[in-house]
């Protein structure tokens, strides 16, 4: 069963096939040969996959990308982040690691993320020196960071599963956000110093001032959106609709850099952009089902549950699992099947269930951008438009940082969990 | 041998307690002739697909409050009438009443699906950012419900702007302020720790909750007579365990609720009087242009007027 | 002669000039479509956030509104042979070879699209017969549901139409190279 699912899409993708079409036909595939539910639920789980009142956070956040780099909000940034760091050894790509987190604190997807950074940072980045294949992986992995710094759609499912407060993941998830963003600017300022990428010369105040000036306006757009959040104007998944309202309304009122026509051509390639993630996304969703009703999570959960392991062997069994299922599945699914299966598990073992969370979402992310497949990879070839192994290089050394920030999460407890007591 | 999928969207609440408790009661009586597999916390999609793949056979059965299948036939509006149970043993008297089982379980033939299971859930009452104590104190304020017409015409009656919005959405809203409380039964905002986000609870017994367990027709009919009957019986047989366990499941999530911080609060008797009267007049007044609605309501409160009269 | 090949070649440029034309259409509605959700989703927020109206079943308008992007924009890109893929070996072919697999994998996309798309009509069949209404716009479920089915028509369609071009093309280059 597993087999065919993973031996068809395999052959399929690596043919060259559209996603949607490898990960389809291994499901039509997987009914045929294995009937159980009626063929119909595939129009119901294409459907379903679709229907999710978060998902929209993808168009919006995708379309206010594109508003940005046609605007110029985009550039004033990073050009105030030039001056401002130009002198720090991989300022540019810490840059694009920072528009990453900061679109985290706004936004719970990861995709959107990648396709709105890249869509900004990568000219920049290759004209900075970075090149292909650096640059690529610094866009890619960097979006995974999203679904950890609250924010999140994947903690509110496993919230919702796992039957835990959802207000508390978003808080435990603060530092272990944290922690991998600074891990990661770390590997990326020191492999730019030994790669020799050109600096910026030294800090002067008054090209600062300059740059600041400039991107006035530019700075308003992330404050108005968090400041919307936080006051209750609109809800996580609603800022991005804002974002894209506020965004058009600086290129066209204040920059006067956006025409109408100019807006409407952005909303063409962001819907053309969305159509092209959601149809994966929605096709993943076919396979977690298929799986789900075939007992496959079940069986994989109850041999880990039977094996008799202490927490931190429990923990890192789950580390591997995840990591496993995350080259295949997309976090969202994933979340949905597992976090029920594992959470009393985990519970029955002393582990904090909150911090558990974490250690799942964070998973999740990493599974978002390691090869074969990963949506994250996706978008961003198809956004960079580079060749799919230039990406899987890009990223690897990428996996093994965070896959450091997830042991460090994962054996230090107090990363999660110390927030919350800092609260109670 | 045939599987019968039994799909939620909770976990270890009451419906998820008669899910297990139909499977006991099935491996009893016909062993392996039938499996279960019960798939709690929307592992099966969210309510929607649920609700159309026990229509169409995808998924062999749902349990479900009432309020989330409306759309599937409008009759079902008839449980969630605000005022008209006014605590569980009415709801027990009624729903378990053998005329009314009967009633109940071919109801909804026409639309293709047979009821196995009726439970009482829980009564719906009010969490909010503030305290409130008073029918006063709700006027303005910006309530998350359904986007129903029986939930949030009742609201709008004691001025409440009623606010329907994704479940997604409500945690943070609530945390930033943009809304101010929403409408649930106790048992999900003690499961889902809403205490962490806002304290008060006030028990306006709006309506009670009655879940139900939705069976696809046409696959229940494909089965051999000796486990149709044993469906029929072991449904029935569960929702006379768990009618206790879901009054104590109540009390249970009211303590844990006080224990971890939250407060609940009563109205003064005669505003709940009051409250009642608002909410059943409104309610009135959505399905009065329903007659196929009115009535299974009247067939409800033909039970209970006798119920009352014991 | 001379004139009836004007004429084919006139028919034809009619054809791809028709094409181009409904491509560029069903894109500017889908920009069109985004904006416009962009629009209700600022307005929803801001009646909520006020207290001045409640836009009811706007949740539900932005996520099916939102499907059929996917679906029309899904056919748009299958046009485009621009979906979402891994881009790993036809790149290190070329030719003949390259051209077979494409055909493989066209083929491929046809079939599971028709498929999806016939299982879909049936689910829509059923549910239109069950009156299916959704719960805050109480619009038909159909309306949403249908996306799926366009969609995965679409997609079968403009492949199908691809790959026979390229067949067209393949043959005709051998007969050239004859
Ligand atoms: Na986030
Ligand atoms: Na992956």
């Amino acid at each position: 069963m597993t087999w065919v699912l993973g031996l068809s899409v395999a052959a399929l993708i690596a043919l060259g096939a559209p996603i949607f079409v490898a990960l389809l036909s291994a499901a039509a595939l997987a009914l045929l040969f294995f009937p159980g539910p009626p063929l119909i639920a595939l129009q119901q789980t294409i459907f379903g996959g679709l229907d999710a009142y978060a998902l929209l956070s993808v168009p919006f956040f995708v379309f206010a990308g594109e508003l940005m780099a046609i605007s110029g909000i985009a550039d004033r940034l990073i050009n105030l982040v030039r001056a401002l760091f130009g002198r720090v050894p991989g300022s540019l790509g810490i840059a694009a690691l920072g528009g990453s987190t900061l679109i985290g604190t706004i936004c719970g997807s990861s995709a959107a993320a990648v396709a709105a950074v890249g869509r900004n940072m990568y000219p920049q980045l290759i004209e900075n020196g970075y090149g292909r294949t650096r640059a690529a992986g610094i866009i890619t992995s960097s979006g995974a960071i999203d679904i950890v710094i609250p924010p999140s759609i994947a903690m509110i499912l496993y919230g919702a599963s796992a039957e835990q407060s959802i207000a508390k993941l978003f808080i435990a998830g603060i530092i272990p956000g944290i922690v991998m963003a600074l891990l990661m600017a770390g590997y990326i300022s020191i492999s730019a110093l030994l790669a020799r990428i050109p600096r910026e010369e030294s800090f002067r105040a008054r090209v600062a001032w300059q740059a600041f000036k400039q991107a006035f306006w530019a700075l308003t757009m992330p404050a108005f959106v968090m400041v919307g959040i936080y006051a209750g104007l609109f809800s996580p998944t609603e800022a991005g609709g804002f974002a894209c309202a506020y965004a058009a309304f600086i290129g066209m009122v204040i920059y006067r850099t956006v025409s109408f026509r100019s807006l409407l051509e952005a909303a063409v390639s962001s819907a053309m952009m969305t159509a092209r993630i959601m149809i994966v996304v929605a096709a993943a969703g076919v396979i977690s089902w298929v799986l789900t009703v075939e007992g496959v999570p079940q069986a994989l959960i109850a041999a880990t549950a039977d094996a008799g392991l202490s927490p931190l062997g429990f923990l890192l069994c789950v580390n591997l699992l995840l990591l496993a299922i995350g080259c295949v599945l997309d976090p969202t699914s994933a979340i949905l099947v597992l976090s029920p299966l594992l959470v009393p598990i985990a519970v029955s073992l002393g582990i904090d269930p909150i911090h558990f969370g974490i250690v799942m979402t964070v998973n999740l992310a990493i599974g978002m951008f390691t090869p074969p497949f990963g949506l994250n990879i996706f978008v961003a070839q198809s956004v960079l438009g580079i060749r799919t192994s230039e990406i899987y290089r890009g990223v690897l050394p990428f996996i093994g940082v965070q896959v450091s920030a997830l042991a460090l999460i994962t054996l230090v407890p107090a990363l999660s969990l110390w927030l919350l007591h800092g609260m109670s | 041998q045939s599987t019968m999928k039994l799909a939620s969207a909770t976990i270890n609440d009451v419906q998820h307690e008669w899910q297990k408790e139909f499977q006991k009661e099935i491996e009893a009586r016909v062993g392996e002739e039938l499996k279960i597999e019960i798939y709690p916390a929307s592992q099966l999609g969210a309510i929607p697909r649920m609700s159309e793949g026990v229509l169409l056979g995808t998924i062999e059965a749902f349990t479900t409050p009432t309020s989330f299948v409306t759309n599937v036939d409008p009759r079902f509006q008839a449980f969630d009438v605000p005022g008209m149970f006014k605590n569980a043993d009415e709801v027990d008297a009624v729903i378990h009443d053998k005329d009314f089982r009967d009633y109940l379980e071919t109801l909804f033939l026409d639309k293709g699906v047979r009821i196995v299971g009726a439970i009482f859930n829980s009564p719906t009452q009010m969490l909010t950012r503030e305290p409130v104590t008073t029918i006063e104190g709700m006027n303005g304020l910006k309530v998350r419900t359904f986007a129903s017409p029986l939930q949030m015409k009742p609201m709008e009656a004691v001025g409440v702007t009623p606010t329907p919005l994704a479940l997604s959405e409500v945690i943070p809203q609530l945390q930033a302020g943009g809304i101010d409380g929403m409408l649930a039964g106790i048992p999900i905002l003690s499961a889902f720790k809403f205490y962490d986000t806002a304290k008060h609870v006030t028990n306006i017994n709006m309506n009670q909750i009655v879940s139900v367990t939705l069976v696809n027709e046409a696959w229940f009919q494909s089965q051999s007579d000796e486990v149709k009957t044993a469906i029929i019986e072991a449904g029935r047989a569960a929702e006379t365990t768990v009618f206790p366990w879901g009054v104590d499941n109540v009390e249970r999530a009211e303590k844990v609720w006080l224990d971890n911080g939250g407060e609940v609060h009563m109205l003064p008797e005669d505003q709940q009087k009051e409250l009642q009267a608002t909410f059943a007049k409104a309610a009135d007044d959505v399905i009065a242009d329903q007659p196929e609605v009115i009535e299974v309501k009247d067939r409800i409160e033909a039970k209970l007027e006798e119920v009352r009269a014991k | 002669m001379a004139t009836r090949r004007g004429e084919e070649l006139m028919s034809e440029n009619g054809i791809i000039r028709a094409e181009a034309l409904v491509v560029k259409l069903v894109g500017l509605l889908l920009g069109l479509g985004l904006i416009a959700m962009v629009l209700v989703n600022v307005a929803n927020a801001m009646g909520r956030y006020t207290g001045w109206f409640s836009l009811v079943g706007a949740d539900e308008l932005l996520v099916y509104g939102m499907i059929w992007i996917v679906m029309l924009g899904a056919i748009l890109a299958a046009r485009n042979r621009d979906h979402l893929s891994v881009n790993l070996l036809p790149a290190a072919m070329n030719g003949r070879l390259g051209a077979v697999i494409q055909l493989f994998v066209d083929i491929a996309t046809v079939a599971v699209s028709i498929f999806i798309a016939w299982h879909s009509f049936v689910f829509i069949e059923r549910i239109s017969a069950l009156n299916q209404t959704s719960m805050g716009l109480g619009i038909p479920m159909v309306i949403p549901h249908s996306a799926i089915l366009v969609g995965f028509i679409g997609i079968a369609a403009v492949t199908a139409f691809l790959t026979l071009v390229d067949i067209f093309r393949f043959t005709a280059s051998k007969g050239a190279a004859q």
